[in-house]
């Protein structure tokens, strides 16, 4: 009986003290208020720029005096319904220009500071040492059966595969074998255990997995161009240190690791 | 307007719940009275996908049947793709569910009087003849709950539906797949639509089966107690 | 008809091990709550999981584990009447006492289960549910269920234990004229030892998981075989002895030397039931002791008297008496001491 009831305080005890080490969360401004720390900057970004964005933090943490950078990732609408609701952003870098514009027209973002920080490629790609599918023809063999793409009206890569194939008049043939995932994730992850015969990203989505192979891709002018704007939120705490941050972003540096990665980055 | 979300629901429900309720039922008509640690290892298994997030099942599931396993490229080669097709929601519906229905089914079987199915044994009965007639019947009111449960929680199951059978209109989008990604493309209304019909579909049923209840307790009666 | 029975069966911390055999005669199953009755019932139907032995009901082995042979209660033709009665509550009764001859051809069990139900006076019932009917039409309704099959054994589990008393009676009386009919093996489990001697010819007397006496009712009852067993058998007044030789013995507790006519000479312990103690006119006589009444208690048709021997030590009383009620009319105006006289006949010699 004894053991028992000392066991339980102490169980308690634990918990309650694991709870009170996580207190300081609750309180963001009095952590931010501890002294000699540089300042924060919090970049919402879209998950395609998960890889890239974390790479390049790399480098960046190397510079000196720069400020902190907290990344989170989700996908371009969220982050733009959260950021309306006042989320404590101070970069934002979306997926399409779609969100960007609605947050401009909100007057949310910090004028004189959206700018288009790098480009992407659609490709077709079909799982690894498969050969059925060379051309986008050749999706309409009856031996693709499926076809991944992200959910044209809540992902981005969805939203310009779908504009892509209308304009190639081939959307109504194939609609009957597409399967919208949630994210490009998703949609590589079909395509790399071969449950999906193929599907539709972008080309650092492609470079992403090695389980997959880009079999073409998709004709540029086909589909309005892929552009990631990056902006600050009116909002920020820290402008300066965001403006700094999107700064490099543009610097010889970072396009370097972005071209690694596959995206395109705007002419200078 | 599109209105397949609900005839794929009310498919995939129901199926789902009658499979659940079959396989559940016998196996905790197999499992009663028994004990020692294999038992409660196969309660284990058998609860697991209650205790793992949906979208663990999910994916449990798809390294199960999809094509890159041993499994599912078996199937594959027979020509059978689970993964992405209509039935997948209905496995996904079931597994998820299928903890459910067996400890609501365990339960109301082991309330039933000892001594009744003593009694039939020492009449001759088999023990299958035992489980029909005297198990059965008499524990209905608890499994008419479980189907109720498991109907309930087939119509809104989402992780795991998601990962097997996939986001395809009009083949296995399900009421709470199209809810999510109208929340995701910003469609409130369209949430809010297929929000009220989930919430509708769920309390006709709940309805429906609480009266056939009602009728069957008429015919039930309890052991009268005599000491 | 031959039934033997050698049982062993366990249940957590508590073991049972009874032996018992009859030839058609009744054999009636008495001890106090938790002797194991219920459990050897349970092992002769083949409900106890945990039993070995060996059971032969007619030649035919219901139970052997030397051979490895124990059926399952569905096979072993053993009929129960369970103290609950265990009606099924969602079937009429006609249905209950049909449901062990599924087997059977459907005209052919609705002849049976008329019949019966005819005999045991529940035709009426037949379309009745069992929450419609009273206790001891159900006991009659649990009955027939076990007796339409034709079992071999018939098991009652204190058959008239749920009853109201005064329902006692009438009901007995049905249950031995459908028991004279049976022409199986019958065994009768109760606690109460007026039943099991009014209903049955032979007694397993079980306390504890332990068979302490079987044999013949008189023999039980007459020469019971150990202390407990005479008082599981109703015997009330007991003294540590002392054997004397020449059919003697000294009755250590009650103080007085007695003549008794059962072997002695290991004598530890002599007994006499409370209806056995009479009442002598005079002092002086063989086995006569003078006592004072101490106090007494009636029942509706008996009075119980405690007395206090004049020759024991102690306080309090020391014998039991019981007299019917006119006899206590004539004893009460008498004058202390009275006189109890212990017949040699009727005191028990016991060797622990």
């Amino acid at each position: 009986m004894r053991n028992h009831r000392v066991h339980l305080f102490v169980s308690l005890a634990a918990v309650f003290l694991a709870r009170m080490a996580g207190l300081p969360g609750l309180f963001p401004i009095r952590a931010a208020a501890l002294p000699q720390r540089p300042p924060q900057v919090t970049v919402a970004a879209a998950i395609s720029m998960k890889d890239v964005l974390e790479a390049i933090s790399n480098l960046y943490g190397r510079r000196k005096g720069a400020p902190d950078v907290t990344l989170t990732f989700g996908a371009s609408g969220i982050l733009q319904e959260q950021i309306e609701q006042g989320a404590p952003v101070d970069v934002f870098i979306s997926a399409a220009p779609a969100q960007m514009n609605a947050l401009e027209k909100q007057d949310v973002l910090l004028e004189g500071t959206r700018r288009d920080i790098a480009g992407n490629r659609l490709v077709l790609v079909v799982p690894r040492g498969t050969t059925a599918v060379h051309t986008l023809d050749d999706l309409k063999k009856p031996e693709v059966r499926t076809i991944a793409m992200g959910e044209p009206r809540s992902v981005p890569a969805g939203q310009y595969a779908a504009e892509a194939l209308r304009n190639l008049g081939v959307f109504g043939a194939l609609e009957s074998k597409f399967v919208y995932a949630q994210d490009v994730r998703a949609v590589l992850t079909y395509v790399a255990g071969g449950d999906a015969d193929a599907g539709l990203v972008y080309e650092t989505d492609a470079r992403s997995s090695s389980k997959v192979t880009v079999a073409a891709a998709l004709p540029a002018s086909s589909y309005t161009p892929v552009v990631y704007p990056a902006a600050v939120v009116r909002s920020s705490q820290n402008p300066a240190a965001a403006k700094y941050y999107l700064e490099y972003l543009t610097s010889a540096e970072a396009r370097g690791i972005f071209e690694k990665y596959g995206f395109t980055t705007p002419a200078k | 307007m599109d209105l397949s979300p609900i005839r794929i629901s009310l498919e995939t429900s129901v199926a789902a719940t009658t499979a659940v309720t079959l396989t559940g039922t016998l196996a905790a008509g197999w499992r009663i009275r028994r004990r020692g640690v294999f038992y409660e290892l196969v309660d284990g298994f058998f609860l697991l996908p209650l205790v793992l997030p949906p979208t663990v099942v999910g994916f449990v599931l798809l390294v199960m049947f999809g094509r890159a396993s041993v499994l599912g490229g078996m199937l594959y080669r027979l020509g059978a793709r689970l993964v992405f097709s209509w039935p997948a929601t209905v496995v996904a519906a079931a597994v998820t569910t299928f903890p459910l229905m067996y400890m609501t089914a365990r339960a109301a079987l082991e309330q039933v009087d000892a001594p009744l199915v003593e009694a039939a044994r020492t009449l001759g009965a088999s023990e299958g003849r035992v489980f029909r007639e005297i198990l059965l019947p008499l524990a209905w009111p608890g499994l008419a709950a479980g189907m109720v449960l498991t109907f309930a929680r087939a119509l809104g199951d989402f992780g795991a539906t998601l990962i097997l059978a996939g986001n395809i209109p009009g083949k296995t989008q399900t009421l709470p797949l199209a809810i999510f990604f109208a929340v995701e493309s910003g469609d409130t209304q369209e949430a809010v639509r297929w929000s009220l019909v989930t919430v509708a579909i769920s309390l006709a049923a709940l309805g429906a089966l609480n009266l056939w209840t009602r009728h069957r307790k008429g015919l039930t009666m309890r052991v009268v107690e005599q000491e | 008809m031959e039934f033997q029975a050698e049982i062993e069966a366990r249940r957590g911390a508590f073991t049972l091990a009874a032996r018992l055999e009859t030839r058609g005669e009744r054999v009636g199953i008495l001890g106090e709550s938790g002797a194991g009755k219920t459990m050897t019932l349970r092992a002769v139907a083949g409900l106890e999981r945990s039993a070995r032995g060996r059971i032969v009901v007619n030649g035919r082995a219901l139970l052997d584990s030397s051979r490895g042979v124990a059926l399952p209660a569905r096979e072993r033709r053993a009929g129960l009447v369970f103290q609950s009665y265990a009606l099924f509550p969602h079937r009429t009764v006609a249905e209950n006492v049909g449901f062990g001859l599924a087997h059977a051809r459907a005209t052919e069990r609705e002849a049976r289960v008329r019949d019966i139900l005819h005999r045991m006076h529940l035709e009426d019932l037949a379309g009745r549910y069992p929450r419609q009917l009273s206790g001891g039409q159900q006991q009659r309704v649990a009955l027939a269920r076990a007796l339409v099959t034709d079992p071999e054994i018939l098991l009652l589990d204190e058959p008239l234990s749920a009853l109201d008393f005064h329902l006692r009676g009438l009901v007995e009386k049905q249950l031995l004229d459908t028991l004279a009919e049976f022409g199986g093996v019958t065994l009768y489990v109760s606690h109460s030892l007026e039943e099991v001697y009014r209903l049955c010819d032979v007694i397993l007397v079980l306390a504890r998981g332990r068979a302490l006496a079987f044999g013949p009712k008189e023999e039980i009852f007459r020469h019971p075989p150990s202390l407990e067993a005479a008082r599981l058998t109703g015997c009330k007044n007991f003294s540590r002895a002392r054997a004397l030789g020449e059919g003697a013995v000294e009755a250590l507790d009650w103080g007085v030397r007695l003549r008794v006519v059962q072997p002695h000479s290991a004598a530890r312990h002599v007994a006499i039931r409370a209806n056995h103690v009479t009442f002598a006119d005079a002092p002086g006589g063989e086995n006569v002791l003078p006592c004072s009444l101490v106090e007494s208690t009636e029942t509706p048709f008996r009075r119980t008297l405690y007395l206090r021997l004049h020759t024991a030590v102690g306080e309090g009383w020391h014998l039991q008496a019981e007299v019917l009620k006119d006899r206590w009319e004539e004893l009460r105006g008498r004058p202390m001491p009275w006189h109890v006289r212990l017949d040699p006949e009727r005191v028990f010699v016991m060797a622990e």
